[in-house]
């Protein structure tokens, strides 16, 4: 017997200490090596070992229960129970344990002055066989890591040692007071533990994000969260906030890969409220707050991108309208004088006749260049404003277009620019009279055209770029109606030229 | 006649002035932006300045504005904006910031050399010129409301000649009437218009103004 337990002790002591190195220090690593301890107690307990060594190990076993409990899980219900029973068997069995009757105790035993009835041999033996078979199971569940079978094992190696040293009743007695106590500890923390994990789950309900609720959950105030990104989005900037100095990062995976990181302070003694924080109803809200982040992302990725295209296609159209004014328009003109200068110079009845279908030609070619390029981007109404940039769409019209109201004062250009797109677009394009209404108030201008239909999806890009909104709508037995909405003040929309 | 010309377009600048000298026009200076034509204007004192709206450095309202500024500080200099804009509210800027002696014609009316020389000289004389093409595109306007509804349809002919910045005399042989059944119906559209108290050049800018501020 004392040779297996030897062995079984190396063994584990070996494990755990080679789970300490490569892990580094850890919870698991503990549980192992501890759990070494307790069957070389068994050897020193139960047979000739060296005083100094019985001794020792007395002393360690009714610390080592509890330790082993807290430093695996103390979330672990099977665990909590394992370890009770063998906190209490210890003080039961000093009741319980006479060596007076025990065969194998003739002559060495102390009496056992708290005994108050005795279980037979077998019961005993039976004791020693129990602790045994859990080191067994302990040593096969520590080679496969660490797991809840492992620390169940090793907490029932620690019940059923504690109650072995039978031969100092005393010390016996004062390990089972101190086993109690520590125990006692240990489901306080648990409840308190527990408690946090309910807070959290409140904190969670009511909190905007989950990083406040896991500050108070876990007493930390310096926690952060940050969401890692996709590998594949590179353009989008560097993220804010990240591990400050003197910070730990605890990476917490999911079934998809990485969900969250976590940045606490190292010194954080209880980490094992952190972790049953983040198993729980934080591991949703940080499943969900890195979600929202991805979405967030993308969301702003999409909005700069809308904001991009609608910004090129404002600049190209007024790179046209400078285009066709400076080129175009003034080489027609040149060509239209050359004509006139050449009809000065000429007589003849079919030459004049040409020359003079050449003009006409030209003048509607300059209409039409004119006309285009009001088109494009109308001239007045950078400088005008809209009321009179919209006078031009009136003109131009397919259907009477009647401007009921317009702001007196100026708005922002790009609002302005805005709803003249809309007017413009729809007034070239309306089969019956529409009425325009512009109207200001709480920060806000709101554009109603009367009697036209859906408007395009650019018309509605160029408003959601500005942060407003373009709907159609039905005006109650009007006929359709497109209503859009924009801020008067744009505070991050500012254009370079 | 003495007229200096601004255009920043090479062409067309060259194309006026080509026109301009045809007709016996003296063209005393020629500029490509606003300031110098401020300078020649100051240094030569023209009867005229032909401006276009867009010169560097901005190409927007450059044109407007000098003219503004000219009828203000040099009243003898009259000013005539060639533009390509089809914008009323330009022309309306015009007429309110330069008031009389300003005239405003699309630049394709420089191809119809008569129309140029005939809208130079009046301004020159002191009248208020707008491309016919502008008038008639105002009149065609559909509208809903139109405060010049009030006019008869001979009143508001008549407007519409005044709005081009015809004399009475011209617009008596135009419409084949008598020169003063012209003022009777002018006298009408003031009235209609509610201009009764203002000096009669004035009012015919006015009336012009209210005739563009109604089309707008």
């Amino acid at each position: 017997m004392d040779v297996l337990a030897l062995a079984v002790a190396a063994a584990l002591l070996v494990v755990g200490v080679a789970a300490a190195v490569v892990r580094h220090w850890s919870a698991s690593a503990a549980c192992i090596g501890v759990g070494g301890v307790l069957p070389l107690m068994a050897y020193a307990d139960g047979f000739d070992a060296p005083v100094l060594l019985a001794t020792l190990t007395l002393l360690a076993a009714p610390l080592a229960a509890p330790f082993v409990g807290w430093g695996c899980t103390p979330a672990d219900p099977a665990l909590r129970i394992a370890l009770g029973a063998g906190a209490l068997a210890g003080p039961v069995r000093t009741l319980l344990y006479d060596p007076f009757y025990d065969p194998s105790c003739t002559s060495s035993c102390d009496p056992n002055p708290l005994a108050l009835a005795h279980i037979s041999a077998s019961a005993n033996e039976a004791l020693w066989l129990l602790g045994y078979v859990s080191a067994a199971a302990l040593t096969w569940a520590a080679l496969r890591g660490p797991s809840r079978a492992a620390r169940a094992a090793l907490a029932t190696v620690a019940a059923g040692l504690t109650a072995a040293p039978a031969q100092a009743v005393a010390l016996t007695t004062a390990a089972g007071i101190v086993a109690l106590a520590l125990t006692g500890l240990l489901v306080a923390r648990a409840f308190e533990s527990r408690a946090r994990v309910a807070d959290l789950a409140r904190a969670l309900e009511n909190a905007a994000d989950v990083e406040t609720a896991l500050r108070t959950a876990v007493g930390d105030p310096g926690i952060t969260v940050t969401y890692p990104r996709e590998r594949r989005a590179r353009r989008t900037p560097p993220q804010a906030s990240g591990p400050a100095p003197g910070q730990v990062t605890t990476v917490l995976t999911g079934p998809d890969g990485v969900v969250a990181e976590v940045h606490h302070d190292p010194g954080m003694s209880d980490t094992s409220a952190l972790a049953a924080a983040v198993t729980g109803p934080a591991r949703l809200a940080l499943e969900n707050g890195r979600l929202a982040a991805r979405v967030r992302r993308q969301t702003e990725a999409l909005a700069a991108s809308r904001r991009r295209i609608v910004d090129d296609s404002d600049d190209a159209r007024r790179h046209l309208e400078r285009d066709l004014h400076d080129g175009a328009q003034q080489h027609v003109l040149a060509l239209g004088l050359a004509l006139r200068t050449a009809l000065d110079g000429t007589e003849a009845p079919e030459v004049v006749d040409t020359v003079h279908r050449s003009l006409s030609a030209t003048q509607a070619v300059l209409g039409e260049l004119r006309e285009l390029s009001h088109g494009f981007y109308p001239a007045s109404l950078e400088q005008m404003g809209l009321r009179h940039a919209l006078d031009g769409v009136v003109d131009r019209a397919t259907a009477p277009v009647a401007v009921e109201a317009l702001p007196d004062r100026r708005l922002p250009i790009e609002v302005e620019r805005a709803i003249y797109l809309l007017v413009a677009r729809l007034a070239a394009t309306a089969s019956r009279p529409l009425t325009v209404r512009v109207s200001t108030g709480d920060a806000r201008v709101a554009v109603v055209v009367v009697g036209a239909a859906l408007p395009s999806g650019v018309l509605i890009d160029v408003f959601a770029v500005l942060g407003g909104s373009l709907r159609p709508d039905d005006d109650a037995g009007n006929g359709p109606v497109v209503r859009g909405v924009l801020p008067t003040s744009l505070l991050a929309h500012s254009e370079a030229s | 006649m003495r007229v200096v010309v601004a255009e920043d377009q090479l062409l067309t600048r060259e194309g006026i002035v080509h026109v301009l000298r045809d007709a016996d026009v003296q063209v005393v200076g020629e500029a490509v932006d606003a300031s110098t034509l401020m300078s020649l204007v100051a240094t030569e004192r023209p009867d005229a300045a032909v401006v276009d709206i867009r010169m560097p450095p901005t190409h927007t309202d450059e044109g407007l504005v000098a003219a503004a500024r000219i009828r203000r500080e040099y009243p003898g200099t009259a000013v005539l904006i060639v533009s390509q804009h089809l914008e009323p509210g330009f022309v309306l800027r015009l007429l309110d910031e330069g008031g009389d002696g300003v005239g405003y014609l699309l630049k394709d009316r420089i191809l119809d050399r008569a129309a140029v020389l005939d809208s130079l000289r009046r301004v020159v004389a002191g009248e208020c010129v707008v491309d016919p093409f502008i008038v008639s595109r105002l009149l065609a306007r559909e509208r809903r409301t139109d405060p010049l509804d009030a006019l008869s349809e001979r009143e508001r002919e008549v407007l519409e000649q005044v709005a081009e910045g015809l004399t009475n005399a011209e617009i008596a042989r135009r419409l084949f009437i008598t020169e003063r059944t012209v003022e009777v119906h002018i006298k009408q559209v003031f009235a209609k218009l509610g201009l009764v108290d203002a000096a009669t050049t004035n009012r015919r800018v006015m009336a012009v103004l209210t005739y563009l501020r109604a089309a707008t």
